[in-house]
C-alpha cells in the first residue's frame, strides 16, 4: 500500500510538471578572466550546482547555460593555476558576466585531475565502480572486481577464470569497451574471460539495460565500460605504484604507472603502465586444487596531443596470460566425467602447493592499438575519429599430449585461434542546445579469424557496419532520450564437412531503438525508466561450432539454421538519498525473441575416443527479469550498514522451463565503522561483509550433469586506511575472503562438478600515488 | 610551421610504438594460417585415429568388426561394422563368438582422413613402451600370462604381445580370446592408453587415446 502511495505520488509530480510548465528560459552567459592579468582563460571547468550541469568555457574563455529558470545559483569555476572559486548570482533575466578567477600560489595540493566533462546520465541502471571501491579488488581478475556493482555476478572456472554477468547474461550479450574500444576476444567460450587488465581502470562504468543503439546491436545485457585516469593537462609527472599480496594461491601482483606532461612541448601528455601477476595453486578448505596457477604481464602506454582546436591520442596495451586449469576439471570422456561427479575428492586431491603450471592451460594474448582524435567543431560541439586494431591469440592445451611422441614433443597447443579486428567509429557529439543534447555516428568493423589445430569454431571473415543517432531533451527536473540504430553484418566461415571446408554466407540487418526518461524532481532523488528493443545476429559458434571441445569436455553443435535473436527491453531505475538513507533499487525486465542458448542433449555421443555429453544450441522465445537494489544507512556515529539484494529469473516460454545457468538469489550485508579523519590518517574504515546465496531451484529438469550445489554463506572483511608521510599517501588495504573457510560451491562455477570452492584468502593491499614533478602554471 | 613539427614529431612516435608493438608476432612459431577465399582448409596438425578394427581369427576364417567415426572425434557420428554401407548408422555392434573357441584377435587402428590411409596401429608398436590396450577397464595379471577375465560371460582374453621395456609389459594389439559356455550378450569395451613415462601395466594412468564399447555374445 505504501509503495502504490509512492508511485502514485511520482506519477503526479510527473504529470503536474508536464503541465505546469515553468518559465525556464533564461540564459547566463560568462566570461572568466584571469584575476591578475584579466587573460581570458580558456577551457575551464564550469560546474553549475544545482541542477548539476558542467561545462567548459571555450578558448575566449566564454561560456553559456540556457534552460534556467528565475533564481539563485552557484556556479564553481575551475581552471589550472587557479584556485577553485563558486560564485553565487541571482538570475532574473538573462545576463551576461564576467567572471574573474583569483590565482592560486597554493602549491600544496596535487593537481587534481579535472574533469572535463560532467559524466552523462543515462537512463538504464548506471553504476560507477570507483578507485576506493576498486581498492578492494585489485589483483583480482577483472570479473570479480565488478561484482561490487548491482546487479552483477559471475560465471567461472574456479578462482582465476571469472566472466562477468550482467542481469543473468553474459558472452555475447554483453559489451566490454576497453578504454572506448569494445573488447574483441574470443567471447564465445565459457572459460574465455575478457582479457583486460583491471589496473588500467581508474573507473568501471557499469550500463544495465539494453545499449545497443550507442555500443552496437550487441550489447542486449548491457555493457561495461573501462575508463583509465585522463592524461595531465600541465607540466607534471605523477604516477601510481599498486601492490597485492594474496594467502590462498600465494600470489604476488604488482602494478605501475606513470603519466606526465611535457613542460617544453606544449601540449603532449604521456602515460606508461604495467602490470606483473603470479600465483600458484589455491585451496579448498581441505584440499589444493592441482595447477590452477596464474601468471599475467600486461603493459599499456598512452601518448596524447592537446590542443585548442583539436585533440589526438594514440594508445597500446598488451596483456598476455597463462592460466592453468584445474586438472581434475579436465576429463577424458563420459566414463570420466561420471567418475568425477561421484568422487567427493578431486582426482588430484593430493596435491601440495606450487606455482608450476601444467597441461591443461591456456595462453593468451590480446594487443590493442587506438588512435583517437577529436576536434572542437564549436563551443559545444566535438567531433570523434577512433581507428582500434585488436589482435587476439588464445591457445588451449589439453590435458594429455598428443599419442604419436613426436608430436608430442613439439607441444604444440590443441586449439589456436587468431582474432584480428579493425575497428572505425566517427561520432558527432553536441552539448546541450535548445535543451537538446545528442550524439551521432557511424561504426565499422572488420574480423578475421583463423586458427591451428583442431576444429571447433570455423575460421571466418565478419564485417559489421551501423549508424546511430540518440538525442537527449533536457528540462530541469527531466530529461527525454530517445535514439535508433541500424546495423548489417555479414559473417562468412569456412566450416569442415564430410573433411571438406564449405564457404557459407550469412548476413543480417536490423533495427534497434530505444526510448527513456530521467526524472530528478529533487537533487536526492532520480527514478529513470527505459524501454529499447534490440537484436543480435548469432555468432559464429552458436552457428557452425562442431567438434569436441576438450577444455570442457563436451561436443558442441552449432545450429546454421538460427535465427536473428530479438529483445524487448525495459528496465526503472531509481536512487534516493533521503536523510541518513542511500538507497537504489532496478527492476528490469528481457524479453526475447528467439533466444539462443546452450542446451546439453539427452543422450550422450559415442566417438573414437568414447562418449561425451554433446549441447547444443538451441533457440527458444525466453524472458529475463530480476530485481535487484542496496540500502546504506549511515548512524550517526560514524557507523553504516548496507544490504544488497538481487534475484534474477529466467524462463523458456516455450519449453515452460527455467533457464539453465541463472544467477541464484542472494543477499548481502555489510557493516562498517568509519574512523575519524587525523592529520596524517584518513579514509580509515572496516568493515564486515557477509554474504548469502541461495540454492538454485529454478533450473531446467534432468538436463545438468550434476544437481545445483546447496546455500551458502560466507564472512569477509575489508579495513583500510591511508596514511600520509611526509605528503606522500599510502592506501592500504587489508581483505579477507571466506574467512570462515566455508566449504561450498557455486551454480555458477563450472569447477563446482569437480571441486569446492577456494578457501579463505586474506589479501593485502598496497596504493601510493606519487608525484615526482610537478611545475603549476603560472603566468608573470 | 611549430605545430607542423609536432604533428611529424607525434606522427613518427606513433609509428614508432606501433611497429614495436607488432614486433612480437614476428616470433610466432607459425604464421596466422588465413581462411582463403577459395575454401582451402587450413593447416591442421592433429592426428586423428578414425578407425579402430577387432579381426578375430578363429584358424581358418577371419571376421572383422570396426568401428569408425569418419573425422575422429567430434564432428561426424561414428558407427559400427560389419555393415557395408559407408554411412551407416549402426550405432551397436556385437562381436558373435563360438562356445569352447579359442581366437587369435588383432586390433588395428586406421587414420582414414589420410591418403593413402595411415595405419596408426604401427605408430602404436613403435612407442609400445607409453601405450597399452585394455579390455574393459582391466589391469591384466602379470607377464608372461597377462591376461584378464571378462566378468559376467566367459571370456579369457591373454596378451599375446610385450613392448620389449626392460621390464616388459603387455601391449594388446594381439590377443588370444578363450571362450567357455555360451553366455548372454555382454559388453566389451576396447581402450587404447596413452601412458608416456608411466605405462606400468595397469589401467590407471595416462590418457585415453581410444575407447570403443563393443558387445560380445557366446553363442
Amino acid at each position: 500500500m505504501f509503495i502504490n502511495k509512492r508511485i502514485l505520488v511520482f506519477i503526479l509530480l510527473f504529470i503536474s510538471l508536464l503541465f505546469h510548465s515553468q518559465n525556464c528560459d533564461l540564459q547566463l552567459k560568462g566570461i572568466v578572466r584571469d584575476d591578475d592579468n584579466s587573460e581570458h582563460l580558456g577551457f575551464a571547468v564550469v560546474k553549475l550546482l544545482s541542477p548539476e550541469n558542467i561545462i567548459q568555457t571555450n578558448e575566449k574563455g566564454e561560456f553559456i547555460f540556457d534552460k534556467l529558470c528565475k533564481g539563485n545559483y552557484k556556479i564553481l569555476i575551475k581552471h589550472v593555476g587557479c584556485k577553485d572559486t563558486i560564485f553565487s548570482i541571482d538570475l532574473y533575466k538573462s545576463k551576461k558576466i564576467i567572471f574573474n578567477l583569483p590565482h592560486s600560489y597554493n602549491q600544496l595540493k596535487d593537481i587534481e585531475i579535472i574533469e572535463k566533462k560532467s559524466d552523462e546520465m543515462l537512463p538504464q541502471a548506471m553504476e560507477t565502480i570507483t578507485i576506493k571501491e576498486l581498492d578492494k579488488s585489485k589483483g583480482l581478475p577483472l570479473g570479480e572486481v565488478l561484482k561490487s556493482a548491482n546487479g552483477i555476478t559471475t560465471f567461472n572456472n574456479g578462482a582465476t577464470i571469472s566472466k562477468p554477468m550482467i542481469n543473468g547474461m553474459q558472452g555475447y550479450r554483453i559489451m566490454t569497451l576497453n578504454n572506448g574500444i569494445r573488447q574483441e576476444g574470443q567471447n564465445w567460450g565459457n572459460e574465455h574471460a575478457p582479457e583486460i587488465d583491471p589496473f588500467i581502470a581508474q573507473k568501471i562504468t557499469v550500463i544495465r539495460g539494453t545499449s545497443t543503439v550507442r555500443y552496437g546491436s550487441d550489447a542486449i545485457g548491457g555493457a561495461i565500460l573501462i575508463e583509465p585516469n585522463s592524461l595531465p593537462d600541465s607540466a607534471s609527472i605523477t604516477g601510481e605504484f599498486n601492490t597485492a599480496g594474496a594467502t590462498n594461491g600465494r600470489s604476488g601482483v604488482a602494478s605501475g604507472q606513470l603519466q606526465g606532461y611535457f613542460d617544453k612541448l606544449k601540449g603532449f601528455s604521456w602515460r606508461v603502465q604495467g602490470t606483473i601477476k603470479q600465483g600458484g595453486n589455491m585451496k579448498t578448505p581441505g584440499y589444493y586444487l592441482k595447477n590452477t596457477g596464474v601468471e599475467e604481464k600486461n603493459f599499456s602506454y598512452a601518448l596524447a596531443y592537446h590542443g585548442k582546436k583539436f585533440n589526438a591520442e594514440i594508445f597500446y596495451s598488451q596483456f598476455n596470460s597463462l592460466i592453468g586449469i584445474f586438472s581434475s576439471a579436465h576429463i577424458g570422456n563420459l566414463t570420466d566425467l561420471q567418475a568425477a561427479f561421484n568422487r567427493s575428492k578431486p582426482a588430484d586431491s593430493l596435491a601440495v602447493f606450487s606455482y608450476d603450471i601444467d597441461r591443461p592451460k591456456q595462453i593468451s594474448e590480446h594487443e590493442l592499438i587506438k588512435f583517437n582524435f577529436h576536434f572542437h567543431t564549436g563551443l559545444r560541439s566535438r567531433l570523434y575519429a577512433n581507428y582500434a586494431y585488436q589482435y587476439n591469440k588464445r591457445q588451449e592445451y589439453d590435458k594429455h599430449k598428443p599419442r604419436n611422441n613426436q608430436l608430442a614433443e613439439l607441444n604444440l597447443p590443441d586449439y589456436d585461434f587468431r582474432l584480428t579486428t579493425h575497428y572505425g567509429e566517427i561520432l558527432w557529439e553536441h552539448d546541450y542546445i535548445n535543451r537538446f543534447s545528442g550524439k551521432f555516428g557511424g561504426q565499422g568493423m572488420y574480423q578475421e579469424n583463423a586458427y591451428t589445430g583442431r576444429y571447433l569454431l570455423p575460421g571466418f571473415f565478419s564485417g559489421t557496419w551501423g549508424v546511430f543517432a540518440i538525442e537527449k531533451y533536457i528540462l530541469p527536473k527531466i530529461e527525454f532520450e530517445a535514439g535508433v540504430r541500424y546495423d548489417e553484418r555479414y559473417i562468412t566461415p569456412y566450416v569442415l564437412e564430410q573433411n571438406q571446408f564449405v564457404r557459407y554466407h550469412n548476413s543480417f540487418r536490423g533495427f534497434s531503438c530505444n526510448a527513456g526518461f530521467i526524472y530528478k524532481p529533487f537533487s536526492n532523488l532520480k527514478t529513470s525508466f527505459y524501454a529499447s528493443n534490440g537484436w543480435r545476429s548469432p555468432s559464429v559458434n552458436e552457428l557452425y561450432t562442431n567438434g569436441l571441445h576438450h577444455g570442457t569436455a563436451t561436443i558442441e553443435r552449432g545450429d546454421k539454421n538460427l535465427k536473428t535473436e530479438k529483445s524487448f527491453n525495459v528496465i526503472s531505475n531509481t536512487r534516493l538519498n533521503f536523510k541518513r538513507f542511500e538507497t537504489e533499487f532496478t527492476v528490469y525486465n528481457y524479453y526475447f525473441n528467439n533466444f539462443i542458448y546452450y542446451f546439453p542433449g539427452d543422450r550422450p555421443e559415442l566417438t573414437i575416443r568414447g562418449a561425451f555429453p554433446v549441447f547444443y544450441y538451441k533457440q527458444n522465445n525466453a524472458n529475463i527479469f530480476g530485481t535487484d537494489g542496496s540500502v546504506k544507512y549511515l548512524f550517526p556515529f560514524n557507523l553504516y550498514l548496507k544490504l544488497r539484494s538481487m534475484i534474477v529469473r529466467g524462463y523458456n516460454l516455450d519449453d515452460k522451463q527455467p533457464l539453465i545457468y541463472m544467477p541464484a538469489d542472494r543477499l548481502e550485508g555489510t557493516i562498517g565503522y568509519t574512523f575519524k579523519d587525523k592529520k596524517n590518517i584518513k579514509d580509515s574504515y572496516v568493515e564486515l561483509v557477509s554474504q548469502a546465496v541461495k540454492k538454485q531451484t529454478r533450473v531446467p529438469v534432468n538436463v545438468d550433469f550434476a544437481p545445483p550445489p546447496d546455500s551458502y554463506f560466507l564472512v569477509g572483511g575489508n579495513l583500510s586506511t591511508t596514511l600520509i608521510i611526509k605528503r606522500q599517501p599510502f592506501i592500504f588495504t587489508l581483505s579477507v575472503t571466506n574467512g570462515l573457510n566455508t566449504i561450498y560451491r557455486d551454480y555458477l562455477d563450472r569447477f563446482r562438478y569437480y571441486s569446492d570452492a577456494v578457501g579463505t584468502n586474506i589479501t593485502f593491499r598496497l596504493r601510493m600515488p606519487f608525484t615526482l614533478y610537478n611545475k603549476k602554471k603560472t603566468k608573470q | 610551421m611549430k605545430t607542423t613539427t609536432k604533428v611529424i614529431l607525434s606522427a613518427a612516435v606513433a609509428v614508432a610504438l606501433v611497429a614495436v608493438s607488432c614486433k612480437k608476432k614476428d616470433k610466432d612459431p607459425d604464421p596466422t594460417p588465413q581462411p582463403t577465399t577459395t575454401g582451402n582448409p587450413p593447416p591442421n596438425e592433429q592426428e586423428v585415429i578414425t578407425t579402430m578394427k577387432v579381426m578375430i581369427d578363429n584358424g581358418t576364417t577371419t571376421a572383422t568388426y570396426f568401428y569408425k567415426d569418419p573425422d575422429g572425434d567430434g564432428g561426424v557420428t561414428g558407427f559400427y561394422g560389419p555393415g557395408t554401407s559407408t554411412t551407416s548408422t549402426q550405432t551397436d555392434s556385437v562381436i558373435n563368438l563360438l562356445a569352447s573357441k579359442n581366437y587369435t584377435v588383432s586390433l588395428l587402428l586406421l587414420d582414414e582422413t589420410k591418403n593413402p590411409v595411415d595405419t596408426i596401429s604401427n605408430e602404436v608398436l613403435e612407442e609400445a613402451a607409453d601405450h597399452m590396450f585394455f579390455f574393459n577397464q582391466l589391469s591384466p595379471s602379470a607377464l608372461p600370462n597377462a591376461s584378464v577375465t571378462i566378468s559376467g560371460t566367459n571370456l579369457t582374453i591373454n596378451y599375446k604381445d610385450t613392448d620389449g621395456a626392460s621390464t616388459p609389459k603387455p601391449i594388446g594389439l594381439l590377443t588370444e580370446w578363450i571362450t567357455g559356455a555360451a553366455a548372454a550378450k555382454k559388453e566389451l569395451s576396447i581402450e587404447l592408453k596413452h601412458q608416456p613415462g608411466v605405462k606400468n601395466g595397469t589401467y590407471a594412468p595416462g590418457d585415453v587415446d581410444v575407447s570403443v564399447p563393443f558387445k560380445i555374445k557366446i553363442n
